[in-house]
Formats: C-alpha cells, sequence, structure tokens
C-alpha cells in the first residue's frame, strides 16, 4: 500500500511539475510583459521572442543531456583505454577492424538492412492493400498490428517456441520442426545453423513490424484521391496497374517514411539477438556487440567505438530525414 | 474502395484467401503462447502446443512401496500400490529402463529371483516374490502413461502471487505512465514553437531534432552507463 502511495506520488511529482514549468513559465513571461498598458506592442514584441525558448527549454535540455552529450563523450571514449580514461589514439579502431566478430556483426546487419525493412514494407502494404477491400479488414488488420504491442524480448519467447529444437525420436514441440518433419525432413536446430539463423531472426523483427507498415500505409492508401482512381477505373485500368501505377506512386512518400524509421529501428536491434542467439552461431549484430563489450568485457573504449560505427551507418538516413523535415518546412 | 464505380472485384474471394492467410500466419505464434501458457509444465516440454487437444503419452518412472509395507499372500510376499497420486492411464509398463514399454497393461512380468509384477491400466501395481523382500527401497516401475489433455492456471497462479510481483507490476506503471505523458507534453510544446513561432535558429534547431531521431540508443546508453 505504502509502495502504490509512493508510485502515484512520483507519477503526479513528475507529470505535475511539467506542466508547471509550462504554465507558470508562460504566466510570468506574461507578467513581466503585459500585453496592455502604453508598450502593450513593444511587450508582446518581447514576449514573442522569448516564449519560444520558454516552450524549447526542456525539449532543449533533455536532447542535450540525453542524446547530445553521449554522442561527443563516445566520440571521447573511442579514442581511449578500455576503462576511458587514458588515451589511446586510434587503438580502438584497429582493434574492432581487425575482429573477425566484428565483421561478422557489420555483414549481418547489412543483411538485417536490406532485408527488414524492404520485407516488412512489402507485408505492410500488401496487408493494407488487402485488408482495405474487405469487409473484415479492420478486425483483420488488428490481428496483424497485434505483434507491434508486444516487446522484443516477449516475441523472442513467442519464436522460442516456433523455433524450438528436440533431438530426433522425440516429439518436436517447436511448430516449425513439427512441420518440416510431418513433410518426412530431418529437424533442424534452426537458431544454430550459420548464415540462415540470421533469416530466422529477421523474422521476428519482420513479424512485429509489418503491423506498424501495414497502419502507416493504409492511412495513405485512403488519403489517395478517389478521381483518380476513377479516372484510372474508367480508362479501363486492371486491379493491378491501379495498384502500381495510380496508387503505389502517390503514396511514395509514405513508404519511404516507413522503410527509413524501420531502417533506424533494425539498426538499433540488439533484444532479439540477445534473447535468441546471443550473437552466437554467426548470428551477431553491431548493437550486441557493442552492448558485449559494454557489459560483458567491460571495454567502454571498444563499446564506444563500436556505437560510432553504428551512428556512422544511420547519419546518411538522418541526413536524408534532415533534408526532407527541411523540404516540408518551406 | 467503397463506393466506387464498377468495382465489384471477381477476385474478392482471392483477396479474401490471402488475408485469411496473412491473419493466421501472423497469429499463430502468439495463439501457441497463450495455448501453452494454460498447460501443464510437464506436458508442455514434451509435446507441442497444437496437441493439447489430444492425449499424450509421458514416460514415467516410478518407485514401488518400500518392503516393509509387503504382506504375506499364501506363498508369496506381495507389494501392491498405485504409481499415480492422482488419476492416470498405464498404456505400457516395463521392469527395465532400456525397455519401458515391453508389457501391456495387465500382463505379468517377470522380474530376477523369480519376483513378477504386473501392472494394470488403472496404474496399480502388484509385486510378489517368492521370499520376502529384502532390499531398502521398493523396486522401480518404468511405465508409459497416456495423460489426458490439461489445461491448468497454475503457471498464472505461480507468476501473479510470485515474490515481487506486486512490486513489477507498479515499477511499471511508475515508469509508463510518466514516461508516456512528460515527452507528450515537452515534446508538443517544442512542436508548437517550431512550427507556429518565428525566432532566430528555428532552421538549426528542427534539423537537429529530427537528426538526433536517428542515434542509436547505443551512443546514449554507453557513455550515460559510464557515467552512472
Amino acid at each position: 500500500m505504502e509502495q502504490l502511495i509512493w508510485a502515484v506520488v512520483t507519477m503526479a511529482i513528475g507529470v505535475g511539475v511539467c506542466l508547471l514549468y509550462f504554465w507558470g513559465s508562460n504566466r510570468v513571461l506574461d507578467g513581466i510583459y503585459p500585453a496592455r498598458g502604453p508598450q502593450a506592442g513593444a511587450n508582446i514584441l518581447r514576449a514573442n521572442a522569448v516564449r519560444p525558448w520558454l516552450f524549447l527549454g526542456p525539449a532543449i535540455v533533455i536532447l542535450t543531456i540525453y542524446l547530445v552529450y553521449p554522442v561527443f563523450n563516445s566520440i571521447w571514449l573511442s579514442f581511449t583505454d578500455p576503462a576511458g580514461r587514458a588515451f589511446e589514439g586510434f587503438a580502438n579502431y584497429t582493434q574492432l577492424f581487425g575482429d573477425a566478430k566484428f565483421a561478422e556483426s557489420l555483414r549481418n546487419n547489412i543483411l538485417w538492412l536490406i532485408v527488414v525493412p524492404a520485407a516488412s514494407t512489402f507485408f505492410g502494404l500488401l496487408a493494407a492493400a488487402l485488408t482495405d477491400r474487405i469487409a473484415w479488414g479492420n478486425f483483420a488488420k488488428s490481428l496483424i498490428f497485434m505483434p507491434m504491442a508486444i516487446s522484443f524480448i516477449g516475441a523472442s519467447i513467442i519464436w522460442k517456441f516456433v523455433y524450438d529444437y528436440r533431438g530426433e525420436g522425440s516429439d518436436q514441440i517447436g511448430l516449425l520442426n513439427a512441420v518440416v518433419t510431418s513433410f518426412g525432413v530431418e529437424p533442424q536446430a534452426w537458431i544454430t545453423l550459420p548464415f540462415w539463423n540470421n533469416f530466422l531472426l529477421m523474422v521476428i523483427l519482420i513479424w512485429i513490424q509489418t503491423g506498424f507498415a501495414m497502419v502507416i500505409l493504409s492511412a495513405a492508401l485512403r488519403g489517395i484521391s478517389e478521381e483518380t482512381i476513377e479516372a484510372a477505373v474508367l480508362d479501363g485500368a486492371s486491379p493491378l496497374q491501379i495498384f502500381w501505377k495510380i496508387k503505389v506512386p502517390q503514396i511514395w512518400g509514405t513508404i519511404a517514411v516507413v522503410w527509413t524509421t524501420i531502417t533506424i529501428l533494425v539498426l538499433k536491434v540488439f533484444d532479439i539477438v540477445l534473447a535468441m542467439t546471443n550473437g552466437q552461431w554467426g548470428s551477431q549484430v553491431l548493437a550486441n556487440y557493442m552492448f558485449d563489450k559494454m557489459f560483458r568485457a567491460n571495454d567502454f573504449g571498444l563499446a564506444a567505438t563500436s556505437a560510432l560505427v553504428i551512428m556512422a551507418m544511420v547519419t546518411p538516413i538522418m541526413i536524408w530525414n534532415i533534408y526532407e523535415a527541411r523540404k516540408d518546412m518551406k | 474502395m467503397s463506393g466506387m464505380a464498377g468495382q465489384k472485384s471477381s477476385l474478392t474471394w482471392a483477396v479474401n484467401l490471402s488475408v485469411v492467410a496473412l491473419v493466421l500466419l501472423w497469429t499463430i505464434p502468439t495463439f501457441g503462447l497463450l495455448v501453452s501458457s494454460f498447460r501443464d509444465a510437464d506436458q508442455l516440454s514434451v509435446s507441442g502446443w497444437w496437441t493439447s487437444l489430444t492425449t499424450t503419452d509421458r514416460n514415467i518412472v516410478a518407485r514401488a512401496a518400500a518392503p516393509d509395507s509387503q504382506v504375506q499372500d499364501g506363498d508369496v510376499w506381495v507389494i501392491a500400490g498405485n504409481i499415480f497420486e492422482g488419476e492416470g492411464s498405464v498404456s505400457a509398463f516395463g521392469v527395465r529402463a532400456q525397455d519401458p514399454t515391453a508389457f501391456a497393461p495387465g500382463e505379468t512380468a517377470e522380474m530376477s529371483k523369480g519376483r513378477t509384477m504386473t501392472v494394470e491400466a488403472d496404474g496399480s501395481y502388484r509385486i510378489t516374490s517368492p521370499e520376502e523382500h529384502s532390499s531398502r527401497r521398493g523396486p522401480r516401475i518404468f511405465a508409459t502413461s497416456a495423460e489426458p489433455p490439461k489445461f491448468t492456471t497454475q503457471n498464472y497462479n505461480t507468476v501473479l502471487y510470485s515474490e515481487g510481483i506486486g512490486r513489477s507490476f507498479l515499477n511499471t506503471f511508475t515508469v509508463t505512465i510518466p514516461a508516456t505523458i512528460i515527452p507528450i507534453l515537452i515534446a508538443a510544446f517544442a512542436a508548437y514553437a517550431l512550427s507556429w513561432m518565428e525566432f532566430p535558429g528555428r532552421a538549426l534547431l528542427l534539423a537537429m531534432v529530427v537528426g538526433l531521431v536517428g542515434c542509436a540508443f547505443a551512443d546514449v546508453a554507453d557513455p550515460t552507463s559510464q557515467a552512472l
């Protein structure tokens, strides 16, 4: 009971302080520069110069502490020894690029980057296009969306039941092995198959992210103006032609957004690998490699260096995002 | 697609079928977990969840009652009892670990030193010996038990009443509720400022915010954990 009270108090304080800041600071600003009296005009101008910074303040502070500072600190750490104290020059970089496990992680990450966003977007588009045409579409959508609500670790547990392997002779309790044995194929210890296990892990993320892609793309498909489709129908276009030549070009921007969002997510993927294989059997990825170096090997220098490699891979997407955002602003 | 002229696709059934296939593919793994969560832990580890409605065979090793419970019956000494504590059904039994399914229930198995063992389908056994049973422990009985489908809420009991679960729930809410409200609040005000107010550095700030979205959590976790 006492715990419950504390939890409620903590939540109330957190949210309350936040609300109070925005409300209070706005009030104070209006108090200092009241929009009436002889100097009303000048006061409004001054208040309007200050107000954006009041509103942006918390966001800037939090982003600085939790995003900007860590990035710069990572850059510094990548040049230091494992404890993060003495300067070591490029030693971490040479060690990293000489590590076979790192090369494996990089290769796997590139595979993930190619397969997962493409497959999720494809299945999402497929699901969106199909469910929009049927009566029970919304029900189907909510079922396909459901995995989005499951944490990566939870999803990994679910898929462990699918990939589970029991020695030959005993009953398979993994769904996949049960299916292949019913076709007379030998059961496999799926997640230990080098190279192919990567794809089996990717399936989990695709399974999760398809729902996300579907919801966004479905909204975009519904936003297409009916006139263009009617015109195509009157011109005698087949459903496939309408889909590929009329609809898809019109939602191209949304597809790109979905694609890049999933791409960024893929670069951070780590829970699934940690839970399923922990990087064994040739399935390591960069984020888990970094986690390994940081919390198991306690090598902050090397961990920061691999973090920077991940960031370097995100950079093109960041630049593209900034470019798109600026285009929207104009 | 509703309300569109001339758009009654003849492929409706194909669309329906594909959606059914998609939905099945996407829900079956989770459904498996749901079924598994209601299954008995012993059955769970020997048979797939899709067999949960059928009878499963489980190999059990029971030990007969200790010889001090033996009774003399005519010229033989008898140990009797039941290998099940509750209900069960034996589909085969054996007297050696190498051959646990050698005998059908009701048959009589020969053991060493002239002893015999009979296990009935309901799990009751009877071991006879021409001399008094001498070993300290009763002989082992290997049986294959056909277990009917068994569903249980035991797993939920274990989880919901386990030590510290209340704390975990509470912590989850203490984290998720403010972690949902506060960022939305902060972001809403920042977004309002960025989109509706004119001030120097607006474009630069917007670019920075959008760019930082892509920062891997790794970059953050690393130095932050070091700082702690």
